[in-house]
This record gives structure tokens, sequence and C-alpha cells, in this order.
């Protein structure tokens, strides 16, 4: 912990790239990202528990922590 | 992520004589069930065989150490008489695995758990965390290899079963025993509160009926006190448990028990990170500046209730002195305590993106508040907003009611820890999500121990003397070095036994017969002084 060092000046800027970009609004990335969540959701059909109604009725936990 | 937690206060003193030593470590309860859904009475029974189906890789014959410590005192066995709490050697076997990392594999109830080694810094709590999973998915392959009939089960790493069950997520961190429990009381309470509107991980249903449709915490729902003892009936949003497995004068163990179980690398950073930098901000400040600086709720547990049912943000939450505040406001308040602390005791690099992150994400959700439609990137990084995203996504495209099973389990199996299966993980595969770890590091932390805590010690002996380590715990190791008796080596500082300290002694030593004498002797043969576990003196 010896690292720690000592700040008394005001916080400088931020590291810009450990930080997630906001998405840009232009049409064309907004069009493939669209099209990419509908291929997420064919794959979430692809994997899905077959039985979701049945299984998310039998799901029941007893016990823990 | 490189640097340590701040030590006490985040002072420039840290490392320095009478240092506080900082540390945390999570704990991950995992729901079980057959392909079916359903698990019933047999849950105890498979927690036990995925257990056994460790593979030896991750893990030797070592049994659990239930007993309190005694410093460097003959044990004469660890299953006296008179401790019928203590399971005896089989059951003791099959219930534990002492893990190479530093951590544990253990049934607890009915559910497999998994307790990450003690780390100190927030890479490090990721990425064990992790590694429970894999260790986990390990065992699930094997146990399913091995079934007579074909059977299949399912691992997941959430809170609730939508019937009003719950199993936990647990933090904990050491603290100072100097830090009035009451000022923990009342200092951390909100942030355990309003933290959830950034690691909430999101469910479709209420479990308890105390909110309709969505709510953002798995777990605020169970929660029924301001502060109690039990973690399973009557939960406390502060819990008292006093079990420091550390010197006793001088450390605390919080145990924190409201948080769920993250999928999100980003959101059990903030999580851990921002509880932690509290925790160091309220030892620092005086009870004058914590007042001034952080608000009291009047009813903490409706107030966690009503967090995790506004998807708004903005429902008002009354404060003990009379006024009103909104979740948001609530958790920026706390955010600008913390971040006031450290800008004038000073940060590392660690510290400053911790501040950076949560100063980040309070500002998105401002918007979210706003706009709905707007989640500004955080459909990337926060759990709940991630999968209401996805369950909206879908609800849409395939045109099916809220009621629908679907939508249940995608809610459920967000949380399968198998790879291919697992949502959270089919979308980390994808990019769709802030990933912070490298698979090789998550890999590293299922063989090897943090470098920087006593885990190092627990985990390199139960490696490199597996005949001859008998058994370990938090606060020990216990070993068979072929004498009268076994004999118990204390680890009462937890940031002792490091591999600075201690790495270099375990190395030249081929027998725990050589490795005690030197410890016993202080010296080693060439004079100099040997760098085992002692307690009571600082690095």
């Amino acid at each position: 912990m010896s690292q720690t060092s000592k700040h008394t000046e005001k916080r400088g800027p931020k590291p810009e790239e450990s930080l997630p970009e906001v998405p840009k609004e232009a049409s064309g990335q907004a069009r493939k990202a669209k099209e990419e969540a509908d291929d997420i959701l064919d794959k979430i059909d692809e994997v899905l528990e077959k039985n979701a109604a049945g299984f998310v009725k039998s799901f029941v936990q007893k016990g823990g922590e | 992520m490189t640097d340590s937690f701040p030590t006490s206060g985040g002072t420039s003193s840290a490392g320095g004589a009478g240092a506080l030593c900082r540390i945390a470590g999570t704990e991950v309860e995992y729901g079980i069930s057959f392909s079916t859904g359903e698990i019933g009475e047999l849950s105890a029974q498979i927690s036990h065989e995925l257990v056994g189906n460790l593979p030896a890789d991750y893990a030797g014959e070592a049994l659990w150490d239930y007993e309190p410590e005694d410093p460097f005192r003959d044990a004469r066995g660890f299953y006296a008489e008179g401790r019928n709490e203590r399971p005896e050697r089989g059951e003791n076997r099959r219930t534990n695995r002492a893990l190479y990392n530093g951590g544990r594999l253990y049934v607890d109830g009915g559910h497999p758990e998994y307790s990450g080694p003690e780390c100190r810094s927030l890479r490090d709590i990721l990425r064990f965390e992790k590694a429970g999973d894999r260790l986990l998915e390990s065992c699930l392959a094997r146990w399913e290899q091995a079934d007579p009939r074909g059977r299949s089960i399912r691992v997941f790493r959430n809170n609730a079963d939508g019937f009003g069950n719950s199993w936990g997520y647990h933090e904990n961190y050491l603290v100072a025993r100097s830090l009035p429990f009451e000022r923990i009381v009342s200092g951390l309470t909100a942030h355990l509160v309003s933290r959830a509107i950034f690691c909430g991980a999101g469910k479709v249903v209420s479990d308890r009926k105390k909110g309709r449709g969505f709510q953002i915490s798995q777990r605020a729902e169970f929660f029924e006190v301001p502060v109690g003892l039990s973690t399973t009936a009557r939960r406390g949003i502060v819990n008292t448990r006093d079990e420091p497995h550390a010197k006793n004068d001088r450390y605390r163990r919080l145990h924190v028990i409201t948080g769920d179980s993250n999928c999100s690398e980003l959101s059990t950073l903030l999580k851990v990170g921002t509880t932690l930098l509290l925790l160091s901000a309220l030892e620092g400040a005086t009870l004058q500046e914590q007042s001034a600086g952080i608000p009291v709720l009047a009813d903490p547990v409706a107030a966690f209730h009503a967090v995790s049912g506004d998807l708004t943000l903005r429902t008002p939450l009354a404060l003990a002195d009379g006024r009103t505040m909104s979740v948001l406001d609530l958790a920026e308040t706390i955010a600008r305590f913390v971040g006031g602390f450290f800008l004038r005791e000073g940060m590392g690099p660690e510290i400053r993106e911790i501040l950076d992150r949560w100063e980040s994400v309070l500002s998105r959700l401002r918007t979210l508040s706003a706009d709905s439609s707007d989640p500004r990137g955080l459909d990337r990084e926060v759990d709940w907003i991630i999968k209401k995203g996805l369950l909206d996504r879908y609800a849409a495209s395939r045109e099916i009611s809220p009621g629908d099973g679907r939508l249940r389990m995608i809610d459920l199996q967000y949380h399968d820890i198998k790879g291919g299966r697992g949502l959270f993980r089919l979308l980390e595969e994808r990019g769709e999500v802030v990933r912070l770890l490298e698979e090789a590091e998550i890999g590293e932390a299922l063989h090897h121990p943090p470098a920087d805590t006593r885990a190092f010690f627990r985990g390199t002996m139960l490696r490199r003397y597996p005949k001859e380590v008998a058994a370990v715990s938090w606060s020990s190791v216990v070993v068979d070095d072929g004498g009268a008796s076994l004999k118990r080596i204390p680890l009462e500082d937890p940031c002792r036994g490091t591999q600075k300290i201690a790495g270099a002694l375990i190395e030249r030593h081929r027998t725990t017969a050589g490795l005690l004498s030197e410890l016993v002797r202080g010296t080693d043969s060439h004079g100099r002084p040997a760098g085992g576990p002692k307690n009571g003196k600082d690095e």
C-alpha cells in the first residue's frame, strides 16, 4: 500500500480509455446495433431452455446462507 | 486497478508501523437444478456430489479446520470431544475443498458455495470471484459425464427463485475495530440501500409481492430489519456477525449480505469498490464529518424495497431529519462524501478509477432517470439494465406477453455459469458487455492464490505439501510433520504470509518439519531472519 500517493490538487482528467464510450447517435451505427441485437435474440432462442414455462415453475430452492 | 486498497483512512502513512491491513473477499452461493428446473430434496446431495467432482488440479485432500486458532500450540487432533458442531472427518471431507487458490469450495445448506481468498486489490476480487464459477463449471462437466442416468444440471449465480426463497452473495471487509459499530450502521446503511441502482442484478418478478413486476435488486425484498444477525430469516441490512478471522482487538470483519450476485464485472467492481472506499472514509472521518456528509434514512427497510421497485429512480425516500431525497440524490451525496475525503487524503490509481467510474455511472443513471430510452452505455455495464434491455428487446421482437415463461427463463439463464448456455456469458463472448478481465488472469486464479495476503501461505502450503497439510482455515494451517501431534500455524494477520514474506521459506523446505523448525527458530540455517507468518508485526 506504499504506492498510495498524496494528491492535494484537483483530480486530473479521466483516463479516457478506461471509461466506456457513450454510444454515438449516428443512424448507421444504430442500425448495425439493431441488427446485432436481433442476432443475439436468435441466439437466445437457440440456447434457451426448451421447457421454459415448466422450468420456471419447478425452480424452487431451499436452504442456503 | 494496479495498486492496492487504501489502508486506514487512505493516508500516505500506509504500510508503516501500525498500518491496518485492508482486505476484502467475496462469497457466492449457487442455485442448482436439473434440466427440468426441479431439484427438491436432492439439492444437498447433488451439491455434495458437485463439490466431490472438483478436479484434483485445484485441491488436494486437506480438510477444513473448524477449530479456533491457538498460536503455535500443539493441537491434539482437531476432532476433540465436546465439540459436536464440528463435522467428523468423512463429513468434513464431503463438504469441503480447501483450494490451491487460497479459497474454499463447500456445501452450505443445500447449495454449493465458493468463498474467494482474501484479496488486496479489486482486480483480484473480480478474477477470484470469477474463478469460482469456472471451478463449479468443471465440477458440473465431470458430474454429468459420470452420471449413469445421463442427467444434466444447471448452476446459477443468482439469489432468488421467484417463490420467496433467497440465497446469498456475501462481501467481507476487514475494518478497524476502532470504528464503532454504530458509526458503521449510520454511515453504511444508506449506501447499501442506494448502491442497488448500479449493482442490482435485476429480476422480472417480485418474490414477496412487495413490488409489482421488475425489481432492480434480487435481494432487497428479503430484508426485514435495519440491523440483524441472521442471514436466513429476519435479515438485517447491516449484519452484526463479528467473527474477524484475524486479531480480534484490531479488526472487525464486516459481513455484508445485501448484495446481488452480479454477472457484470463493472457492477461487481462498483459494488465492492464503492463500499470499500466508503468504509475507509468512515474510518478516516470524524463523527461530525460523517454526520454532515452521509444522510440517514428514516426507514431503511422500506427504502430498500422502494428503491428496488422504482425503475425511474425518482421515488422520494424519507430521511431521519424529516427531509426526503431520491435514490439518485442519495447515491450522489454519498459519492461526494467519499470523493471529497480522498481528494483531501490522497489516492492511488485504483481509488481514482473507482471514483471516476462511480461518478460516471451515477451521471448516466441521472440521464436514464429522465429518459428511460437513453441508457448511455449502461446497458453494457450494469446488470439490471443489461438484463432489462435484453428482456424488453426479446418481448417486443417475439411479441410475447409479460407472463410468458420465456421471460423468467431469460432472467434465470442470464445467471447460468456454463459457457455456451449462460446468457451473460453469451453477451460476454460477443463483446456486448464491458469486460475488465482477461480470460488468462481468471485461469491463473484457478490455480494460484493472491500473492499479497495470507491466502498465499494457505494456498501454497496446500500445493507444496499435499501429504502433510491436514487442514486449513482462514486463520490457520494445520500440519502433520510426522511428530506426535498435529501442529497449527496461526495466520492471524491477513496481510502476512505473503509471497514476499513466505515465498522463499516455503520454496526452500521440502518438508513441513523443516519449515516449522525454521519458523520456531526465527532464523534459517544461514542465520537470516525467517519470513514466516508471525503475528503482531508489520511488514
